[in-house]
């Protein structure tokens, strides 16, 4: 017979646990005791019934997602795998979901589903399909008979008389709920004659609303091509159905409005876009039109000859300064050569002749001004005003200005 | 021929559609930067968009509702009366 170390066969142990299906996913009905909530945030318990007790762990990971507290002799259902620790040697269950036995199993099942269709992302925002503004037909899932088609229609009629309304019939509770709204779904998709589906029952109790949290029931929402509203009359909790619907209503009524448009409503807007439309262009024209208007109404085109006019001006004010210019350059031209003109009659030798003087040369032509360049007996040419003298020198007397060089000296 | 051709196509053009187009087209015009000429075919087609999309509105042809049943494996539609038991 092997003989084991107290390790190996409890890990051996362990193992038998692992190993089987049952335990290692188990829900277990009992009376909490002994309810202890570490400061880790772990708690600790022992589920009991009269003749038996399970020792049992939730970690915080998980209890801090609990909705009640537990406290000793509180009836519950705990749900988890059940494995041995082994260092005390002792088989507890690890618990996952713990949930107060009067609300009881559909409740556990409600939030296991909900989070592993949530893990698969089925209710994620990305996923919703947007409803048609105006749809032609509109599918309704639900029962023929009671209020919720009742609500549906009339409050359809009111916002669209046009609307048409096609509806599957199906029973909203009882075994076969599920399946036939499945089915429904999957008829209004194949043969795609509407455009938006409502799915809805009354409201009721969770039991009564069960169909609404069926998987394949949430499954066939979420592969719908059309979208779906949910209106499962329950304004305060949730069935799985609202969270996957593309939109969620709190009464079937409030369904038929999201998917109905009030079509006066929409007549009246699309008329003030119309409205918009017409006052736009209108003003775009006027605009244009104004434009227009003020370039035809400038000076240019109003008196083309104007602006040849004012070219003329322009040119006959040029003109005119261009004369008074020249007239001013001519004067001035003139005066120049009157103060030479006299200057030069002035320095005219003739007109010195004319007050009485002569010029006197030499025979060979040159002017004769100091008497010393003469001597007796030369011959000169004396010039007067009028006509010339040939004469011959008697005497030569040198001084200045005609007076002799002893008299000035004597001054 | 042509003209019956783009009916046609009008008709074809879901409420949704005309209705997001003549938003745009009004909204293009409201800014008034378009050439002239775009814009009065613009005002033409926005005009157009809002006829198709009133006509689509016309609600006053009563629709008939009808109860999907399933017999022999074949869906076939019925008018739809309303019970009014529970």
């Amino acid at each position: 017979m092997n003989i084991f170390s107290v390790s190996e066969i409890t890990k051996y142990i362990k193992q038998l646990f692992e190993y089987d299906s049952r335990v290692a996913s188990v829900m277990v009905r009992g009376e909490i005791s002994n309810f202890k909530k570490h400061y880790s945030g772990h708690c600790y318990f022992t589920l009991k019934d009269s003749n038996a007790t399970i020792r049992a762990v939730m970690f915080k990971s998980r209890a801090q997602f609990l909705k009640f507290e537990p406290k000793d002799g509180m009836k519950v259902i705990a749900g988890g795998q059940i494995t041995v620790f082994e260092r005390d040697g002792q088989y507890q269950l690890y618990t996952s979901q713990l949930v107060p036995e009067g609300i009881g199993e559909l409740s556990l099942a409600f939030a296991q589903l909900k989070e592993k269709l949530e893990g698969e992302g089925l209710f994620a925002d990305e996923r919703k399909q947007a409803l048609p503004i105006l749809p032609k037909t509109v599918g309704i899932v639900t029962s023929p008979t009671g209020a919720v088609l009742r609500d549906i229609i009339t409050v359809s009629k009111r916002r669209h008389p046009g609307i048409m309304l096609k509806l599957y019939p199906v029973q909203v509770q009882g075994a076969e709920a599920p399946m036939q709204i499945v089915h429904g779904i999957e008829v209004f998709n194949q043969l795609n004659n509407v455009d938006v589906i409502i799915i809805g029952r009354g409201g009721g109790s969770i039991e009564e609303l069960w169909a609404f949290n069926d998987e394949k029931v949430v499954r066939a929402i979420a592969a719908s091509q059309i979208p779906i509203v949910s209106a499962v009359g329950h304004q305060t909790d949730y069935t799985l159905a609202d969270f996957v619907a593309d939109r969620r209503a709190a009464t079937p009524s409030q369904a038929a409005e999201f998917v109905v448009p009030d079509v006066r409503e929409l007549h009246k807007y699309v008329t003030t876009l119309h409205n918009m439309l017409e006052g736009n262009i209108r003003n775009l024209v006027k605009n244009n039109i104004r434009r227009l208007e003020q370039s035809t109404q400038n000076r240019v085109f109003r008196n083309p000859y104007e602006a040849i006019a004012i070219r003329q001006q322009i040119l006959d004010h040029s003109l005119q300064r261009l004369d008074q210019s020249m007239k001013k350059i001519v004067l001035g031209k003139e005066h120049a050569f009157k103060i030479t003109a006299e200057k030069l009659a002035m320095l005219n030798p003739l007109a010195v002749l004319a007050r009485g003087y002569s010029i006197l040369r030499t025979m060979d032509g040159k002017l004769v001004k100091d008497a010393a360049a003469l001597e007796a007996g030369q011959r000169i040419e004396i010039v007067l005003n009028r006509g010339m003298i040939e004469a011959e020198i008697i005497h030569v007397q040198e001084g200045h200005h005609g007076k002799s060089q002893e008299e000035r000296g004597s001054k | 021929m042509v003209r019956a051709k783009k009916k046609e196509d009008q008709n074809e053009i879901g409420f949704e559609q005309a209705l997001e187009k003549l938003e745009i087209i009004v909204k293009q015009l409201e800014k008034g930067e378009l050439p002239l000429d775009q814009s009065l075919e613009h005002f033409a087609e926005g005009v157009n968009l809002s006829k198709i999309c009133l006509h689509k509105l016309n609600y006053a042809e009563q629709q008939i509702d009808k109860i999907l049943l399933e017999e022999k494996g074949k869906v076939i539609e019925r008018p739809l009366q309303l019970q009014e038991d529970d």
